[in-house]
């Protein structure tokens, strides 16, 4: 969802799922990355519907594995600043996504991992762990919890690991509005009514707001109307670039809102990126967590 | 002085028709011009800028975030819980109401209470109760909660009491520096909410609101519904006396076009002085100008009678009564100035702020006393001949010639009696307890009060105090000693029997680490090592919870806070727990460096200004009106003995207030200097008049029977004046303007005994009876 939400920011591939036929988003990396172009921009552009523009946002390609560094700031309400170093490994398993994002600093939470598997079955949950290396030991964490905060950022779990395409509605707010200089589409993200407490619950976000821009079908922009305490989230994508011919977002800010008040903010930096290394996927299993990345 | 009077009063009456002109042009330009005076009653108003306490309290705001609750208490009836139907829907309701406010920053409930479960694999954060919407039908889901709250430490005695009959919604409320109109709006629309949805009239249970900013809503909107009926009982019963003593259209009219130039004058004075409203003007300024308004215009009118009934023309009284009255009336208002102005000394900003605009009020209804009354009266075609009859011989005037010969023949046993209730009020005045309870400003029979006395049974009250531990570095709260140390001030603080229960820090990484281990509760326990602390703080941060822990950790994990609900009392007793607790901290705690703050805090250190100031200003008052006396009377002697009557009425009173057990508070500070300004008045008129006999050769005798003559009816009309005014403000609805009525009324009947038949009868044994005093005569006025 947040991809969606995030605007590219948290950008995934978009698969068919064989069975449901539902779009889901892809995978964290991706997400987080949001990264992804996909193919070339169609030359019919202006004649799709607010669906298919969210199809081709989701159909990017985002490489099949990912390693990304980032920097997390974290801003109170004061504009108050602390910073973490954190990588992402993500990597695709057919339609599956699964990741790894660890802590590099600081030193008290060096270690400290979280692992998720996302599947591509819209059907189900998605399974995530945790560890802390000064309890030495994995805990799985609840898959309802996905709304929850991703690693004490203002970014969720929901955001980095993507949203189901066919949960929502979508309609054009504003079919052209220039942001940052590029004219981009405002598309308005509703949860079916039938799905509406699923998407609701998996989210935390009554509605969304998308801002793609029309040249490279990336989310520059967009804001989530969360479900409890007036609360607002702004989210924007900056320093987009191409890297190994895959467009990828080099900083990606969320700001939380209550009562138009600044509550937190987050910000991503990429510090660096690598896609199709080649990733064992030991990263990826629940033993290799207590081992350490190093 | 005489030539300055004398062309005054030639100004006044040979352009009277432009004296006039000028205040009709001038009431319509005030009103039209200026601004809204806005009204700011928030908590750094109450402080001067750069106070410690309230830089402490900055500080608290700063790491810390609001520190304001909005609280509501849902009490179920005495054979339930709190999970039936109606109450559970008013949970629900309100709950949603105040999370959706836009003045509200932070809500905790139960509908949001999110709690940390764990087993040796998986650990999750789960809201306490999945769909509060739902919850009354089901009855399985009613007894999960009823379970799972059994074990929260962090609910019980927070959010709901142990036999779960008592359950707290408390809403943090936006912080503003400059204002309090928004937590008077969501207060009035909370209000406003639970009469819409009926959540006030079921049996099941009962509400009960409260709060800092309740109490502050209700300080606001209870002064301004006090004034909107104070003021026009005042109104009425000013105009009641000036017929009664006037019965004249002229005299019930003139009066309020000075009392309303110098009301708006004054307010375009404030409004440009960017003084913001608060209880303390909105509440006391506007009846007090109208009391001394009355005060001053009646010894005009009365004056302008008198040389009229002598057979003076309209514009040869007039300019007769700015003569006699100027000098008398110029000193009542200097020195009712100087009472207000007295109020200065006092650390508490709209204190100050009060004495300032008062200071002016009484200057500006001088003024208009003396310009525009006498150039209206001149105009006055003919006196009305019951009006003729009242102040010639009328009651009032029978009496006050009767006084003297009373007070000749009783001198000594009036001074003896004088003397016995001067000893007695200085015998008895170490009783007068200067001390303040912000609940006592509510009558006991208000819901305020009411509401407030619940939460001090049932969650051991709806103030806080707050601790600011410094661990004196970035990531310092992380560290286990810090914690120990910590829990060891916990400890310690939960033994105090007045204060309630504390969240801190520690509770939080207590409850994650007995989550991660299988929820088994030999894990209750603080983190063993910095990593530790660290990697519970990211986990609950990453966790879910709908409210992070802003509110206990700064930002940088330098400081942490403990929040302690603590009883209402009354100040001096709260300062001794305060002491007890900075005590502790200072020798036990002190390489936390604590810092004791929060509102409590500010409430104490407000009363114990308030207590330091009111001795002060008292002397000051005194000192500073005696000096005008004795420059007045040009006399150290008469300076001083005027200055008796006025004094000892204001002791009498505070003494009675200590035999009776009355706290002197804020009220009573205000109320002492302002009143010994007022009460001040009268002697001058007597005095003056007296000196002004003797000094023209008059004996003692004819001196006393001439002041008694010339300005005793002025001085029982005006006395009159000020006792039903300030009683009119018995009726207010805090304690503290009914204690202003009740002393200033008290003070001001005292005060005419004592100028009326104390001063004289001083006057007949110190000057002599019969004595005439040829020194006297040397130095006129």
């Amino acid at each position: 969802m947040l991809n969606n939400l995030n605007g590219n920011v948290m950008m995934h591939t978009p698969r068919k799922d064989q069975n449901q036929n539902s779009m889901r988003v892809s995978a964290l990396l991706a997400s987080i990355l949001l990264s992804t172009l996909c193919w070339s921009i169609p030359s019919t552009a202006q004649d799709l519907s607010a669906y298919e523009v969210m199809q081709r946002v989701d159909a990017r390609d985002d490489g099949e594995t990912r390693v990304a560094e980032y920097t997390m700031v974290l801003i109170d309400r004061r504009e108050r600043q602390r910073s973490r170093d954190l990588i992402i490994y993500s990597k695709d398993f057919g339609e599956d996504t699964r990741t790894l994002s660890s802590f590099e600093s600081p030193a008290d939470i060096a270690g400290t991992a979280y692992l998720n598997h996302d599947w591509a079955n819209p059907d189900r949950d998605d399974d995530s762990w945790l560890y802390l290396p000064a309890m030495q030991r994995v805990r799985r964490i609840a898959s309802s919890d996905t709304s929850d905060s991703f690693l004490g950022s203002d970014f969720t779990y929901a955001d980095i690991n993507g949203l189901e395409l066919d949960w929502y509605d979508y309609r054009f707010v504003n079919e052209s509005e220039v942001v940052d200089g590029v004219e981009c589409w405002v598309i308005e993200a509703a949860p079916r009514q039938e799905l509406r407490e699923k998407a609701e619950e998996a989210t935390g976000y009554s509605k969304l707001q998308i801002w793609i821009r029309k040249d490279n079908f990336v989310q520059v922009r967009a804001q989530a109307w969360e479900l409890r305490g007036n609360r607002m989230k702004y989210f924007t994508a900056s320093d987009i670039r191409e890297v190994q011919g895959i467009w990828t977002i080099h900083r990606q800010q969320a700001i939380t809102t209550r009562n138009g008040r600044q509550e937190h903010a987050s910000i991503l930096q990429l510090t660096a990126i690598r896609y199709d290394d080649s990733l064992s996927d030991e990263y990826f299993e629940t033993e290799f967590l207590q081992r350490g990345v190093n | 002085m005489k030539g300055l009077i004398s062309a005054w009063a030639d100004f006044v009456i040979t352009k009277r028709a432009l004296v006039i002109a000028i205040a009709v042009f001038m009431i319509p330009l005030v009103l039209f011009t200026g601004g809204t005076i806005t009204f700011d009653n928030s908590t750094a108003r109450y402080f001067i800028e750069g106070d410690p306490t309230l830089e402490e309290y900055d500080q608290l705001l700063d790491l810390f975030g609001d520190n304001e609750y909005l609280i509501i208490g849902i009490e179920a009836a005495p054979q339930n819980d709190i999970f039936t139907a109606d109450a559970l829907h008013a949970l629900v309701s309100l709950s949603d109401f105040l999370d959706f406010h836009p003045s509200v920053t932070q809500l905790r409930s139960l509908t949001n209470y999110q709690y940390l479960s764990g087993n040796d694999v998986s650990l999750s954060t789960e809201y306490l109760i999945d769909d509060p919407y739902t919850l009354a039908e089901d009855e399985a889901g009613i007894a999960r909660v009823r379970e799972i709250l059994r074990g929260e430490s962090l609910a019980l005695g927070t959010l709901i009491t142990d036999d779960f009959r008592h359950t707290r919604i408390a809403a943090r409320v936006e912080y503003r520096e400059e204002t309090s109109e928004h937590k008077v709006e969501l207060v009035q629309e909370l209000y406003q909410f639970i009469a819409d949805e009926n959540l006030d009239e079921s049996d099941d249970y009962t509400l009960h609101l409260s709060g800092y900013p309740l109490v502050n809503e209700r300080f606001e909107t209870v002064s301004a519904e006090d004034t909107a009926i104070l003021v026009p009982i005042m109104v009425v019963v000013m105009l009641v006396i000036l017929f009664l003593s006037f019965r004249s259209l002229a005299a019930m009219i003139l009066p309020w076009v000075v009392i309303a130039a110098g009301i708006l004058v004054l307010l375009e004075i404030q409004y440009y002085l960017g003084i913001p409203h608060t209880t303390i003007d909105s509440s006391a300024l506007m009846p007090t100008l109208i009391i001394i308004g009355i005060g001053i215009t009646v010894h005009v009118l009365l004056q302008f009678f008198q040389s009229a009934a002598s057979g003076l023309s309209s514009t040869e009284a007039a300019r007769e009564t700015i003569e006699h009255i100027w000098i008398p009336a110029f000193f009542t208002a200097i020195t009712t100035s100087a009472g207000f102005l007295a109020l200065s000394v006092t650390r508490i900003l709209p204190i100050r702020e009060f004495a300032l605009l008062g200071s002016i009020g009484p200057l500006l209804l001088f003024l208009f006393s003396l310009t525009v009354l006498p150039a209206m009266l001149s105009y006055l075609k003919k006196m009305p001949a019951s009006t003729s009859h009242i102040v010639s011989a009328g009651l009032i005037s029978r009496l006050t010639q009767k006084v003297p010969g009373f007070t000749l023949k009783h001198c000594k046993a009036i001074m003896i009696v004088g003397l016995c209730v001067i000893a007695f009020s200085m015998w008895n005045l170490p009783n007068a307890e200067v001390d303040n309870n912000y609940v006592t400003l509510f009558k006991e029979n208000s819901q305020t009060r009411q509401d407030i006395v619940y939460f001090d049974d049932v969650f051991k009250g709806m103030m806080t105090l707050d601790i600011i531990l410094d661990s004196g570095e970035a990531e310092g709260i992380k560290d286990p000693g810090f914690l120990r140390e910590m829990a060891t001030l916990q400890q310690w603080l939960a033994g105090h029997e007045k204060l309630g229960k504390i969240n801190s820090l520690n509770d939080y990484l207590r409850e994650i680490n007995q989550a991660l281990n299988g929820d088994n509760p030999a894990h209750y326990s603080l983190p063993t090592s910095r990593e530790m602390s660290a990697q519970f703080l990211l986990l609950y941060d990453s966790a879910g919870a709908n409210e992070d822990l802003s509110d206990i950790k700064s930002f940088d994990n330098r400081y942490t806070r403990m929040v302690i609900p603590v009883v209402n009392m009354p100040a001096s007793e709260m300062q001794a727990e305060l002491d007890e607790i900075s005590a502790y901290l200072e020798s036990e705690a002190a390489h936390l460096n604590p810092v004791l703050t929060g509102t409590m805090v500010l409430y104490t250190v407000q009363d114990i200004y308030t207590a330091e100031g009111m001795v002060l200003s008292f002397l000051v008052a005194l000192g500073v009106i005696s000096l005008f006396f004795i420059v007045l009377f040009r006399s150290i002697r008469y300076g001083l003995l005027s200055i008796i009557p006025s004094v000892m009425p204001i002791i009498l009173a505070a003494s009675i207030a200590g035999f009776l057990g009355i706290y002197l508070d804020q009220s009573a500070v205000i109320v002492f200097a302002m009143t010994m300004g007022i009460a001040v008045d009268d002697a001058i008129h007597v005095m003056n008049r007296y000196l002004s006999a003797r000094r023209s050769g008059a004996s003692t005798e004819q001196a006393v029977r001439r002041a008694m003559t010339e300005s005793g009816r002025a001085v029982v009309f005006s006395s009159m004046v000020l006792v039903f005014g300030f009683s009119v403000l018995c009726f207010g609805s805090f304690t503290t303007v009914i204690n202003v009525g009740m002393f200033g009324s008290i003070i001001m009947a005292l005060a005419l005994l004592g100028d009326l038949i104390f001063l004289p009868a001083i006057l007949f044994i110190i000057d002599g009876k019969h004595r005439e005093q040829s020194d006297l005569q040397q130095s006129p006025q």
